[in-house]
């Protein structure tokens, strides 16, 4: 019994861990009425129509394609820029997403609260950047962090990113 | 009478058609005029509008963060047509959301932008498009465009190099004026769709910056965080749907490549998670150069 409850617990703890992480039951809608398709591709069968403002649960996205459920258990996928994101309503605590929201203790009023009386700036205004005093201090400071390409390389061979020939999209071609 | 008729035509025509022949010849003199800055004067101009927003908030105080950013970024640099730039990014201080390009490679991310992204393919987007307004020269033709249009090229240079000089600082706090207002909503959208490209070439799955447009656009414009961003950018909704547009399925073929998220995540919890901000110091050369 005590074994089972352990692992219980166990599982318990790894998902509570995990959804934050993968982003699996984010809440979204439909930005407009769309087919959702069985697979990500715009070739691939109609699952079902989702209305407008329909609301769904975000599990996953794979490049421009989400992979959405909708409140009667049906699963597809919809294309990025079709979903948004939470309920329509536009909300004011960015700190609610990525990062902010991993990390409880950042995350709402309390951390911009935090955050801002520490450093006393109050978000970055235009005229805040024209009235400066200019730093070249600073700006000398950035070489000491300046990475040279034969360090950009190694990092990217470290991490497996591997460099692919992407021509620039149709539209901005002629330029080339 | 049909005689008259054609003759007073024609008049007319003349009399329609020099007034804008003369403004297209003024608008050809205007052009001449911008001629292309040297990189070395590109690179100075960077270099003074950086210092004024390094003015306005320092850098994050986290050298090994900063490195992190910038082997991002210039992995991401050395995919474009201007490798040789000397490329910096640095984070800076403020819980505002956004990013800055200044002329001649001097890239800056705010923290708040950074603790809102959930892995590097996200990073490495928004880079790309900051990158993409300096590799096209977006910042320095604003700049030309509303500030300096009446000074020649060769006034320009002498200006550029007499730093410390009452010319230096006109040039300096006239482009970062241009800069504050903003980019044309154009040369944004282009930086969007290069950028996307930019991230495939790195090796990234391309489309973390449209997942960060997707999220900013969740977030009510007034937000004080995003004061700026919003005023100086087209709406996130827009540039998302526009950037889509323009992508199709284009890149759908580099949607497996990796995002670099427990990398990601594990730097940005070991640093900016704990990170405590530092009270400003007082720059020595504060009294000095302005």
């Amino acid at each position: 019994m005590d074994n089972r409850k352990q692992i219980l617990i166990w599982i318990l703890g790894a998902w509570l861990l995990a959804t934050p992480l993968t982003g699996f039951g984010e809440a979204g809608s439909a930005r407009l009425k769309i087919d959702m398709r069985e697979q990500p591709s715009i070739d691939s069968k109609v699952v079902t129509n989702i209305n407008k403002k329909q609301k769904l649960d975000i599990i996953n996205r794979l490049g421009s394609w989400v992979h959405v459920k909708t409140e009667d258990s049906k699963t597809g996928w919809l294309r990025l820029h079709q979903v948004r994101i939470g309920d329509g309503r536009r909300k004011n605590n960015s700190g609610y997403f990525g990062l902010g929201r991993l990390f409880g203790s950042f995350s709402g009023k309390q951390a911009n609260k935090g955050i801002t009386a520490a450093t006393g700036i109050r978000g970055l205004e235009a005229a805040q950047i024209r009235d400066a005093k200019a730093d070249h201090t600073a700006v000398k400071a950035m070489d000491e962090f300046m990475v040279v390409a034969t360090d950009a390389l190694s990092f990217a061979e470290k991490n497996q990113l591997i460099a692919t020939k992407v021509p620039y999209l149709k539209k901005d071609r002629k330029r080339e | 009478m049909p005689g008259a008729l054609i003759r007073y035509t024609g008049l007319l025509l003349i009399m329609l058609l020099v007034p804008a022949n003369s403004y297209a010849l003024f608008g050809l003199e205007k052009l001449k005029r911008f001629k292309p800055i040297s990189k070395k004067v590109e690179i100075q101009m960077g270099q003074g509008i950086a210092a004024k927003i390094l003015g306005a908030t320092p850098l994050v105080n986290d050298p090994e963060l900063q490195q992190y950013v910038n082997r991002v970024g210039k992995w991401v640099a050395l995919q474009t047509e201007r490798p040789n730039l000397p490329w910096h990014f640095g984070v800076i201080d403020t819980d505002t959301i956004n990013a800055f390009a200044t002329p001649g490679g001097y890239i800056l991310i705010t923290r708040g932008l950074l603790m809102m992204l959930r892995d590097e393919s996200e990073l490495a987007g928004i880079l790309a498009h900051e990158i993409s307004h300096a590799v096209r020269k977006h910042v320095l033709r604003t700049i030309r465009k509303q500030s300096l249009a009446d000074i020649g090229r060769k006034r320009l240079n002498k200006m550029a190099e007499e730093k410390g000089s009452g010319n230096y600082k006109y040039l300096v706090n006239s482009s970062t004026e241009a800069f504050s207002r903003g980019l044309d909503k154009k040369d944004e959208y282009a930086a969007d769709r290069m950028g996307v490209v930019l991230a495939a070439r790195a090796g990234y799955e391309p489309f973390g910056m449209a997942t960060v447009l997707q999220r900013l656009s969740a977030i009510n414009p007034k937000d004080t965080k995003l004061t700026l961003m919003f005023n100086t950018h087209p709406d996130p909704d827009k540039r998302l749907q526009k950037l889509m547009e323009a992508v199709g399925t284009q890149l759908d073929a580099y949607a497996k490549q990796p995002r670099g998220k427990e990398r990601f995540q594990k730097i940005m919890k070991a640093h900016i998670a704990r990170y405590v901000p530092t009270k400003r110091k007082k720059s020595v050369f504060d009294d000095d150069i302005w």
